[in-house]
């Protein structure tokens, strides 16, 4: 990968992860009305889809 | 999880016209929806050969993918046909209105969904074959029976059956999955949550009367507005990913660039005039396939 690839996958990075950690604010800030354990579920299911992004971010880096 | 049993069969009804049962049949398949799954496949199928494929296994791939999403919206319909009925966008679909009895339209999309598996593995690969039986089953199993009933990240987690078929395209090329395939699959995923958010906005109402706990319905509008602005900036990251793969060239980069300043401006646009969704749902439409287009052009032309 070269260096302009490089830089394109660090902002694409930054871009997508600040949305991913807003998204994860805004949902634990939004969700009083929620039942008990709604909140760890709710963290699970943000969790899953996020986890995959940074691993799809951290292969495109290694490989 | 138990469906509360609808009678959607009238006894005293006449019988439909051929065509007209035709007609109905075809309306269980959501022809719209599929139109959608396929735009992305052919260009995933364009990036992965580098060029323009076989054309014969193109139309084959169309073909089982269009077998398997028909399929799979078939077996929704009848899952859904006690919300269908009660919500005024959906109740003048074939089995709330009656034209389709719910056990042959079960068979119907079974039938459907086994003939794509078929197909697919016969003219394309086992992968690709298997790839979208897992769309197909991830989307009633997982997404209608499960989530789309009982928590608010429904299209969230489900927006990964929508996002199969461009995985399905490029396992038909190459009979592999290369990390550009992935990336596609992301961008389709990350895109799903605004898009049918900006349609919950607009029938709320619908959902709320029929028990479905869309965003919209459990954290309100404005919370709906922040999480779509929120996605669509995860978007627009995601779909500049496709660059450093090394599967699409520069053009594809500037229309990325361009198409996410522009998506992330109507979401912005749509946070101050919530009123706009269906703008807002027309606008993130074109853009998916605007992206997808791109991405072929950059690949037939580069």
């Amino acid at each position: 990968m070269g260096t302009f690839e490089r830089v394109v996958l660090v902002v694409a990075s930054v871009i997508a992860v600040i949305g991913v950690i807003g998204v994860v604010v805004r949902e634990m800030t939004n969700q009083s009305d929620l039942p008990a354990g709604g909140r760890i579920r709710r963290i699970i299911e943000i969790i899953v889809p996020a986890v995959g992004l940074i691993g799809l971010i951290v292969w495109l880096w290694v490989r | 999880m138990s469906i509360p049993k609808v009678r959607v069969t009238d006894p005293h009804a006449a019988p439909a016209s051929p065509l007209a049962t035709i007609k109905a049949y075809v309306e269980l398949t959501k022809p719209r929806i599929i139109e959608l799954l396929l735009i992305t496949t052919v260009p995933a199928m364009v990036v992965a050969q580098g060029g323009w494929p076989s054309t014969w296994l193109v139309l084959a791939t169309l073909i089982g993918g269009t077998l398997s999403a028909g399929g799979a919206n078939a077996i929704n319909n009848v899952i859904d046909r006690d919300i269908d009925q009660v919500m005024r966008r959906t109740k003048g679909r074939p089995l709330p209105s009656a034209r389709v009895a719910p056990k042959p339209a079960l068979y119907f999309g079974a039938v459907l969904g086994i003939a794509g598996f078929v197909w697919l593995w016969a003219t394309a690969n086992l992968l690709a074959a298997a790839l979208s039986t897992s769309g197909l089953l991830f989307y009633v199993f997982i997404y209608t029976m499960i989530l789309k009933r009982s928590t608010v990240q429904n299209i969230v987690v489900g927006g990964a059956a929508g996002a199969v078929p461009a995985l399905v395209g490029w396992a038909a090329v190459t009979n592999d999955l290369h990390v550009a395939a992935w990336v596609m699959f992301a961008i389709i995923f990350f895109w799903t949550p605004p898009h049918f958010w900006a349609l919950a906005l607009r029938y709320e109402d619908d959902y709320a009367v029929a028990g479905v706990p869309m965003l919209p319905v459990v954290v309100g509008r404005q919370a709906t507005l922040e999480q779509i602005e929120l996605y669509t900036l995860v978007l627009v990251g995601v779909s500049l990913l496709l660059y450093p793969t090394g599967a699409v060239g520069w053009i594809y980069l500037v229309a990325a660039v361009v198409l996410g300043v522009w998506l992330y401006r109507a979401a912005r646009r749509l946070h101050r005039r919530p009123g706009e969704s269906m703008r807002f749902f027309g606008f993130s439409n074109l853009y998916l396939a605007a992206l997808f287009v791109m991405m072929a052009v950059d690949a037939l032309v580069l």
